[in-house]
């Protein structure tokens, strides 16, 4: 967690100027070390699967709204990103095996 | 109609200044004039990222990286200002953030995840509303202006300036 705090707050040097120390809200969200360390992720699924790294995809997705989605809503959010990825999959798979 | 708030200078500002004078520097009239849709796939060419529009229920973009391949997907069924703020909100993500970030996402309120999402924010809406053409507006006046939700304009108003 420290690693990437850091990392973040090195983009925009922004260390000095905000929170200098944000484990007391990391702890009160529970986001503690041994939290982080029982939740598998899906980078932990890749390795699990064998896939490498690197063909893992990676994506942030924005709805707009900023607030939090009703159970119907984040089951629409997870359609659109697999319908996204699949997209994007095709897309590389194109590039990578352009047809005749 | 009450005016647009102007915000005094305040340490919690900082970031985000620097973040529109990194943008300010990177992108022609960026915070100058208002920016396209044309605007942001000359923007994307130079950097190999392919802009893809296709129908969404919910989401407005997604940023995603695949194999090396950076991907720009904007909701087609958005209106035209929606499309410019959810094209350059993406476009902050791919340009500025570890997409690779996405993956704790699942753990719940992790505070650098709500940063990454407000700095896109801000890029995308200050793209569409650069600061002269907000000039002396009421939130009603940018509503109509740039035909964006209340929630939108009272975001950008909010906005060091």
């Amino acid at each position: 967690m420290k690693q990437l705090q850091v990392l973040v707050e090195n983009v925009y040097e922004t260390a000095a100027t905000e929170l200098p120390d944000l484990s007391h809200v990391k702890e009160a969200l529970g986001v503690t070390s041994a939290f982080l360390a029982s939740k598998p992720t899906h980078l932990d699924a890749a390795v699990r699967a064998g896939r490498p790294r690197a063909q893992l995809n990676a994506f942030l997705a924005s709805d707009g709204y900023g607030e939090r989605a009703s159970e119907r809503e984040s089951k629409k959010q997870e359609l659109d990103i697999e319908d996204v990825r699949n997209d994007a999959r095709n897309r590389t798979k194109q590039k990578r095996e352009p047809g005749p | 109609m009450m005016p647009v708030i102007e915000r005094s200078r305040s340490a919690s500002l900082v970031p985000d200044r620097l973040l529109l004078e990194q943008f300010r520097l990177t992108i022609d009239g960026f915070n100058v004039r208002s920016q396209s849709l044309n605007d942001l796939g000359r923007l994307c060419d130079e950097l190999e990222i392919e802009v893809v529009q296709m129908p969404l229920r919910r989401l407005h973009g997604v940023a995603l990286e695949d194999d090396g391949y950076k991907y720009l997907y904007i909701n087609s069924r958005l209106s035209g200002p929606e499309k410019v703020i959810a094209g350059f909100h993406e476009y902050c993500h791919l340009t500025s953030h570890s997409l690779e970030m996405s993956i704790l996402k699942s753990t719940g309120g992790l505070w650098n995840l709500q940063k990454y999402e407000r700095q896109a924010q801000i890029i995308g809406t200050v793209a569409l509303m650069p600061d002269p053409a907000l000039s002396g507006l009421s939130i009603e006046e940018v509503m109509q202006e740039f035909g964006v939700s209340r929630q939108i304009a009272e975001f950008r108003a909010g906005l060091a300036r």
